[in-house]
């Protein structure tokens, strides 16, 4: 086909694109409510991440947790599950990552891959359950999901409180993590890491197993028809497990390159919300792995602008929830603009004919 | 003290009820949304709204009534702000409930920081609360006085709406055709009910519901809004409502199982358990209820097919 792609081919990214315009707009009108200097909430806004390289390094490395909480989503809600579990995996793996480098003691860099690897286990652990008594039980993986969350952070704040505290330090600080048990930086002046590059490269890996292996082929299937999975010989259940542990491992690794790149002990004490981002991260890509970090980098610029114009402002930073929310309402409202596409449809339909009968 | 102690003392039931009503609250809602055809999964969100706008109403008008109805209003806009977009846009429900859930948490603290100063509570607003009452005769009966005589008059609310509520969806025509619409839309227009009406009656019910359970939080439970403070008992409220098959006697049935859990969580805090292992146990005792549930329910499904 050397033809141009037709109009109505685009009208799925026209409306992204007016979503997130809303959505600015809803900000921007907040913006001017309730701000004394508007003009320069605004600025901080919007051209605040690129007025030093330490800001624009902040959007860099603020990119990590997300294509990992991204990816996390895309493959845990493959085969048709609502698995959101990622959240507290993310968190676990954080808590795993802390404890693990603590108590192996291995030397330098080798510690460091053990406790990663030992977090990316648990957080597959995590995200397992839910995905497990879906299958086994048949319960619905929402509502076990969600009470997971809320288990893993009481349980990893009683981890870290019981055996890894700092007495020293803040309540739910843990100690600090051995030498070398860190993800070093790349950009000097910026806090970017070691950490946005495994994040690049698992986006190459996690390309690679989505569209190159019969298990992504099969993922899919399980997604698209769950019954004709099963008829065609694929083990619908298995692929859901499967999954759900892969999703698990991304978003628990995700949590403690998190944890080792920007930090040098533990110190949450709620949930950090890059699971939900996550959420966001995997709409904004249209659920394609190749799309994931421009989603990332787009989301990871808004909060940092945020950040910026609320030290400035008194706009507090939750303000990016707000657009999280609207956006993510408005990019998945199928039937906006689907009259218009339906009436380009037609109307290119009827021309390609009157052009045959022309030909004729 | 021993556990078996702990567990029963008239205080322990006593607690059990009083925690049992925001998801009493929240599970009415889940089964209104339900009945009419409609994901329950916004209630959280919702819910996490109204908590907000119970003290802030009542702050301003100056009285609890005033607070409970601000609630409820907010809880019917949501309501319908999610019904929109699941319904018209074409939204899909999952996708619509996180956001409203993540619009919530955004918005409650940007609403609190701009009206206290402060991003965790209102607490400076020293918004009016709702009453306990005693009830006459009850109250002198022993033990079960002491469980029964005492509560929010929210508390009472919500147990009488478990009886106007069945009243409601079984014995008049808009609760019967809401629920023919939400059991099977196309049979239900074939009849000629005008399924869109009755989607907005149930909206604007289950809004209200919501709305209720968080001014309870809010104004009952507590005096305060705080951050994040439904904790979860929109998404508990769901599992209840699956769990009493959408049957509002059983509904209250599974909620006093969660509303013991929770209860429970908080006497254990005496015997020097660690708190946030605790804290885990409603959570806990959500999914191993809802997996032997649903595992029953498939068998039993199983073996009608064979």
């Amino acid at each position: 086909m050397k033809n141009k792609k037709p109009l109505s081919g685009y009208i799925e990214m026209f409306r992204m694109m007016l979503a997130i315009f809303i959505s600015l707009l809803i900000v921007f009108a907040i913006i001017l409510l309730i701000s004394e200097e508007p003009l320069d909430a605004l600025g901080d806004f919007v051209f605040g991440p690129l007025t030093s390289l330490r800001r624009f390094g902040n959007v860099i490395e603020g990119m990590t947790p997300l294509m990992f909480t991204g990816l996390a989503v895309i493959i845990l809600f493959k085969p048709g599950l609502f698995n959101l579990s990622m959240e507290g995996s993310f968190f676990m793996g954080m808590v795993a990552a802390c404890g693990a480098s603590l108590v192996f003691g291995l030397p330098g860099k080798i510690n460091l891959i053990a406790a990663m690897a030992f977090a990316a286990l648990v957080g597959g652990v995590v995200c397992l359950i839910p995905g497990v008594l879906k299958v086994k039980a048949h319960a619905n993986e929402l509502v076990t999901s969600l009470m997971i969350n809320y288990i893993c952070l009481y349980f990893g704040l009683y981890v870290i409180n019981e055996f890894f505290y700092d007495p020293t330090q803040n309540s739910s600080y843990s100690y600090k993590f051995p030498e070398g048990t860190v993800l070093e930086n790349i950009i000097d002046g910026t806090r970017v890491n070691q950490g946005t590059i495994l994040a690049i490269i698992t986006v190459v890996l996690i390309w690679f197993l989505v569209n190159k292996t019969s298990f992504g082929f099969k993922a899919n299937l399980v997604g698209e028809n769950n019954n004709m999975a099963d008829y065609c010989g694929v083990k619908s259940g298995k692929i859901i497990i499967i999954t759900q542990f892969v999703g698990g491992i991304l978003a628990g690794f995700g949590g403690a390159a998190h944890l080792f790149g920007m930090f040098e002990r533990f110190q949450y004490s709620a949930l950090p919300g890059y699971g939900w981002d996550g959420v966001l991260i995997a709409i904004v890509a249209k659920h394609k792995v190749q799309y994931v970090p421009f989603a990332a980098l787009f989301l990871s610029y808004l909060r940092i602008g945020a950040d910026i114009m609320s030290r400035n402002s008194n706009i507090p930073f939750e303000i990016v929830n707000i657009i999280q929310a609207v956006m993510v309402l408005l990019i998945s409202a199928t039937a906006i603009l689907s009259g218009v596409k339906k009436k380009l449809i037609i109307k290119e339909t009827r021309a390609l004919e009157a052009a045959k009968e022309g030909g004729r | 003290m021993s556990i078996l102690e702990i567990i029963f003392s008239s205080d322990f039931f006593f607690t059990s009820i009083r925690l049992m009503t925001p998801i009493l609250f929240a599970a009415l809602a889940c089964m209104t949304f339900s009945k009419g055809g409609i994901d329950p999964i916004g209630t959280e969100g919702i819910m996490l709204l109204c908590a907000l706008a119970g003290p802030v109403g009542g702050y301003f008008t100056g009285n609890a009534v005033g607070g409970v109805l601000t609630a409820m209003v907010v809880g019917v806009l949501m309501a319908f702000v999610f019904g929109y977009f699941t319904l018209i846009l074409d939204t899909n429900p999952v996708l619509a409930g996180i956001a409203l859930n993540t619009f919530s948490g955004g918005l409650t603290i940007f609403l609190t920081y701009y009206l206290t100063g402060n991003k965790g509570s209102t607490q400076s607003l020293n918004s009016p609360v709702v009453p306990n009452i005693d009830i006459p005769l009850i109250e002198n009966i022993p033990v079960v006085g002491a469980i029964v005589s005492g509560h929010s008059i929210l508390t009472y609310v919500s147990l009488i709406l478990v009886v106007l509520l069945t009243l409601f969806f079984w014995k008049t025509p808009y609760g019967v055709r809401i629920r023919a619409v939400g059991e099977n839309e196309k049979s239900a227009a074939s009849v000629g009910v005008n399924i869109m009406k009755y989607k907005y009656i149930s909206l604007l019910i289950a809004g209200c519901l919501a709305g209720l359970g968080g001014a309870y939080m809010s104004m009952s439970y507590v005096s305060m809004f705080s951050r994040d403070m439904i904790a979860g008992r929109g998404w508990i409220g769901m599992a209840a409502e699956s769990m009493g098959f959408g049957i509002p006697w059983r509904i209250t049935g599974s909620v006093f199982i969660f509303g013991m859990a929770d209860s429970l969580a908080i006497r254990l805090q005496m015997l020097n358990l660690p708190t946030q292992l605790i804290s885990c146990i409603p959570y806990v005792v959500t999914i191993i209820a809802i997996s032997i549930y649903s595992w029953q329910r498939s068998k039993v499904k199983k073996k009608k097919a064979e």
